[in-house]
């Protein structure tokens, strides 16, 4: 045996490598205590030592890495509770100053894998929709969503798919910048792309504050959401009976022709409101009764409508606005009838809500800038 | 975290001489341990403490020197033995070149247990579990190894004399 082993030392004779342990470390995305203070050096001595105490606390013996805090950040439960607040945001616009205050919307979120899904949406903390989704019946989408956040997220950082990118800001605050998920996928000619879901956490508490998606590198607009609070409740835990009823709001019939002004007056019972034969260049194209006798509606479509390519080229998809107008605040949901404001237009979504006249009026654009100026151009349609 | 930082700064040199054996190339050994212990920081929550840590990540770096081995392709130091090695006496053998070339005449799995056996010292359990194989197979692997490397050695002696 001895011979043996004698011959394979003369084959493969021990050598004395040492190795590059904080390659690995690096390699592994675990950020360590000398790969942080390096890039800290520009900011400051004084501030880097600050935030080195804080994040490292050396005092309290080994530090745990990014990873390893953020996952002690995060409960066990398996019901998630969280509050997001989406990209897309509104605003109340003062007519005439034009003082904006920002209004967000924001998805109060239940899910459990064995139970289904709630979704509340608010938008300036009004509830526009309360849905639910027993867990046979949810859409795909949804399901990925918040299996992520309820699980993904979790298992990504204990098995050690969860990789640290980086460091950064967001909403003023240092966060950490973690990949919990990756894909590569190949559009059909071949091109390779990488999609990522990223999520940063407080460089001060490791919880998790803001959600998003980055392909090729990039943030995709208006794919992230500000987590405002999350939490992982035990599994009999949790609000899953919906409170309200929804009444889905959107739409706007438009039919064809023009009907005289006195008609649609008659309609509303009071002079409607216009923006003139032409707005900012673009024609009044139709006008008409929308709604019923008992809760009457006046439209207008200012635009081509028959654009498409046949009677006037290339339809300018920029330019038009639709006005819905009623004396019946009934018309509407009550999520929307909290969006009329004297004196204000509210906007969200490409929507304005204005009060006039003693009417309620919806105008619908492409922008804000032009649901403003529709906003602030609305007048007594002459006779 | 630390666990793994003492294991591999003590034992670096014995994951590498058993991947350098495996895969006959110092940076691709090198890499293998690398990617061994990459792969061991990013997963060690899910090490469950049913073995010996040192087991675990061994078979981590036997996994990665495989891989480095098929990744080679062509370039790998391990060509398909002849299957007469052994009769094959009239090549002029040097060094550890004979050993080498017996070494290569056997199966992977019994090449990979004497590595494990000489080179990293270990027991019959931790060569089954960096194996994947049953304890009880560790024993006889080692003993088709000894005996078909006896007989190669033997048979170049032969030559020799």
């Amino acid at each position: 045996m001895q011979e043996l082993k004698d011959a394979l030392d003369r084959m493969e004779p021990e050598q004395g490598a040492r190795g590059d342990w904080d390659a690995v470390v690096r390699d592994a995305g675990v950020f360590r205590r000398g790969a942080l203070v390096r890039p800290l050096a520009g900011v400051g001595l004084a501030a880097a030592v600050v935030f080195a105490l804080v994040l490292f606390q050396p005092w309290a013996g080994e530090s745990p890495t990014v990873l390893e805090r953020a996952l002690a950040a995060v409960d066990d439960g398996p019901v998630l509770h969280v509050v997001l607040r989406d990209e897309a945001e509104g605003a109340v616009i003062d007519l005439a100053t034009g003082d904006r205050t920002r209004l967000y919307r924001e998805r109060e979120i239940w899910f459990d894998q064995a139970r289904g899904l709630r979704e509340v949406t608010r938008f300036g903390g009004v509830v526009q929709r309360d849905i639910f989704y027993p867990p046979d019946r949810l859409p795909d989408d949804l399901f990925k969503t918040y299996s992520g956040l309820a699980s993904g997220y979790r298992e990504a950082l204990k098995n050690g798919d969860a990789r640290v990118l980086g460091q950064g800001e967001i909403y003023g605050v240092p966060v950490h910048w973690i990949q919990t998920e990756r894909y590569v996928v190949f559009d059909p000619d071949g091109t390779r792309h990488v999609w990522q879901r990223v999520v940063a956490v407080s460089a001060e508490t490791f919880e998790p504050i803001y959600v998003d998606e980055k392909a090729d590198g990039e943030f995709g607009p208006q794919t992230g959401a500000r987590i405002r609070s999350v939490e992982w409740l035990p599994a009999d835990k949790g609000d899953f009976r919906v409170h309200g009823a929804n009444r889905p709001f959107g739409g706007f019939e438009i039919r064809n022709g023009r009907k005289a002004p006195d008609e649609l007056a008659a309609l509303l019972g009071r002079t409607p409101l216009w923006l003139g034969e032409t707005f900012q260049g673009i024609p009044l194209e139709a006008s008409g009764s929308a709604g019923s006798s008992a809760a009457p509606e006046v439209s207008m479509f200012y635009g081509s409508r028959f654009s498409h390519g046949r009677e006037r080229g290339a339809p300018d998809l920029r330019r038009f606005v639709v006005l819905k107008q009623t004396p019946d605040l009934a018309v509407f949901p009550e999520y929307v009838a909290e969006f009329f404001r004297p004196g204000f237009v509210v906007v969200l979504e490409r929507q304005g809500f204005v009060q006039k006249n003693g009417l309620y009026v919806v105008i619908a654009a492409r922008t804000e800038e032009l649901i403003l100026a529709a906003a602030r151009a609305l007048e007594p349609m002459p006779d | 975290l630390a666990e793994l930082e003492a294991l591999y700064r003590e034992r670096y040199p014995v994951f590498l001489r058993v991947a350098r054996a495996t895969v006959r190339d110092d940076g691709a050994a090198a890499d293998a341990v690398h990617d061994a212990f990459v792969q061991a920081v990013r997963n060690r929550r899910s090490f469950r403490g049913d073995g010996t840590l040192e087991a675990w990540v061994w078979r981590m770096v036997v996994n990665a020197a495989r891989k480095r081995l098929a990744s080679a392709d062509g370039r790998g130091v391990f060509p398909e033995a002849p299957n007469d090695l052994a009769t094959d006496c009239c090549k002029e053998e040097e060094g550890g070149d004979e050993v080498r070339a017996a070494v290569a005449a056997l199966p992977e799995r019994q090449r990979l247990a004497l590595f494990l056996r000489y080179y990293a010292d270990l027991d019959y359990a931790a060569i089954a579990a960096a194996l994947g194989v049953a304890e009880g197979t560790v024993g006889a692997t080692l003993n088709a190894a000894h005996a078909a490397l006896r007989e190669s050695l033997k048979e170049a002696e032969r030559c020799r004399s």
